[in-house]
């Protein structure tokens, strides 16, 4: 019977750990009110209503 | 399997560890829910539903990242290899925490409205495309469901059925799973919390638990590269008869990229495979115990001549030739169909420590 080998284990995390650790510090960093935040679009279309309404006025 | 094994997993010790850990399940989100009510009490109205959600969330991932964090602290101390025993009931306590999350959260939010609940976590939001948007539940969905096949999957009878190899490789999916979860916290919670408690926490345990695994990982790498294989007419040459503890085995890597263990008991050395057929533990890191070896995971045993547990139990492990040359041990890599005969190696006195 053969087992799966620990270095599957090891390869496994080798991949997981900088993938999952980049990403997720790059998400985080995406979140609301900070400089890298990116918008919703429902979030921009209401933002757009409201500056075009305050410009009309 | 040996005698010490009993088959039917509730006894004594499993049902205090059990009550320990639903006690402990049960302080942590109590006194959870307590700090969340009194922190939040002076900015706006915490909504205990939302509290308890948050809750149950936390606690299943903290039990998760407990759970993953001893198999490689097991490999690094055998001190902890008791912990193990229990490990399996403590990752089904977790999947019926992570249930009461998933259930509450998805009655919470996608219930009232006129789709079907499980679809409406699909689709209610559809910002695929955006990150401080993601539907990050999905995320979390997918992680519960590789929850849910390991925690039915967790008995013996599907370890049996599966087999251990096609069985352990399922349950590593554990590793994706907590991956998504990382990130059904990170565009989940994390994206509205203003404290830096939480991307510390979450950060911190992710950052332990991949460390350890690739820690304990490299060092096995290592120690397997160090092992020079040396050939000498199709035998391997593994170390000096002394040089392995008594009682204890040295475990060498093979060309083929198994293991074998090699045992020493009194003055006779036999090896076996390393891998026990209950589920792949590594009977190298065992003890011969009543004369058998007895795997440091869940204590079965085999007899080191031809690898087949004490009567009445039948299970066979693969065996290998073994043979003592000018003070050395020496194996064949080819291994003995399970519950072969062999003939121990003899240590002669030449073998023996001087002074």
């Amino acid at each position: 019977m053969k087992r799966p080998h620990r270095r599957v284990h090891f390869l496994i995390w080798l991949l997981i750990a900088p993938i999952t650790a980049v990403v997720g510090f790059v998400f985080w960093q995406m979140r609301p009110a900070t400089p890298f935040t990116e918008l919703p679009p429902g979030v921009e279309a209401v933002s757009e209503t409201l500056r075009d309404a305050s410009e009309a006025h | 399997m040996g005698h010490q094994y009993k088959a039917v997993q509730w006894n004594g010790n499993k049902i205090a560890y059990d009550l320990y850990t639903v006690a402990a399940v049960g302080v942590f989100i109590t006194v959870f829910m307590a700090i969340g009510l009194q922190t939040q009490a002076s900015g706006h109205v915490a909504d205990p539903v939302i509290l308890l959600i948050r809750a149950l969330g936390v606690t299943a991932f903290a039990m998760l990242t407990i759970i993953l964090a001893i198999g490689p602290l097991a490999r690094l101390s055998p001190r902890l290899l008791p912990v193990l025993y229990n490990r399996r009931h403590l990752g089904v306590t977790t999947f019926l925490v992570a249930s009461a999350h998933f259930g509450l959260a998805l009655v919470w939010y996608h219930s009232s409205g006129p789709l079907n609940p499980f679809v409406s976590l699909f689709i209610s939001n559809p910002l695929y495309d955006s990150i401080p948007g993601f539907p990050f539940e999905s995320l979390g969905f997918v992680a519960f469901l590789i929850l849910f096949v390991m925690a039915a999957t967790s008995h013996d009878f599907w370890l049996n059925n599966l087999s251990a190899p096609v069985w352990k490789a399922l349950h590593m999916l554990v590793y994706p799973a907590y991956a998504l979860l990382v990130m059904h916290i990170v565009l989940g919670a994390l994206m509205t919390e203003k404290s830096m408690l939480y991307p510390v926490m979450t950060g911190g345990a992710f950052l332990m638990v991949s460390g350890l695994h690739l820690y304990a990982g490299l060092r096995e790498w290592r120690a397997d590269n160090g092992m020079k294989l040396f050939k000498a007419k199709g035998w391997i040459d593994i170390c000096a008869p002394m040089d392995i503890p008594d009682m204890r085995a040295v475990i060498a890597p093979l060309p083929k990229g198994d293991r074998v263990a090699v045992f020493r008991y009194g003055d006779k050395i036999s090896a076996v495979t390393n891998a026990c057929r209950h589920q792949n533990g590594p009977l190298g890191e065992g003890r011969v115990i009543d004369g058998c070896i007895t795997c440091p995971w869940h204590g079965w045993q085999y007899r080191p001549d031809d690898g087949i547990s004490p009567p009445p139990f039948t299970e066979k492990i693969a065996t290998y030739n073994v043979k003592i040359e000018n003070d050395r041990v020496f194996v064949d890599p080819k291994p003995n169909p399970p519950g072969t005969r062999t003939s121990p190696a003899i240590i002669s006195m030449e073998g023996t420590p001087s002074g």
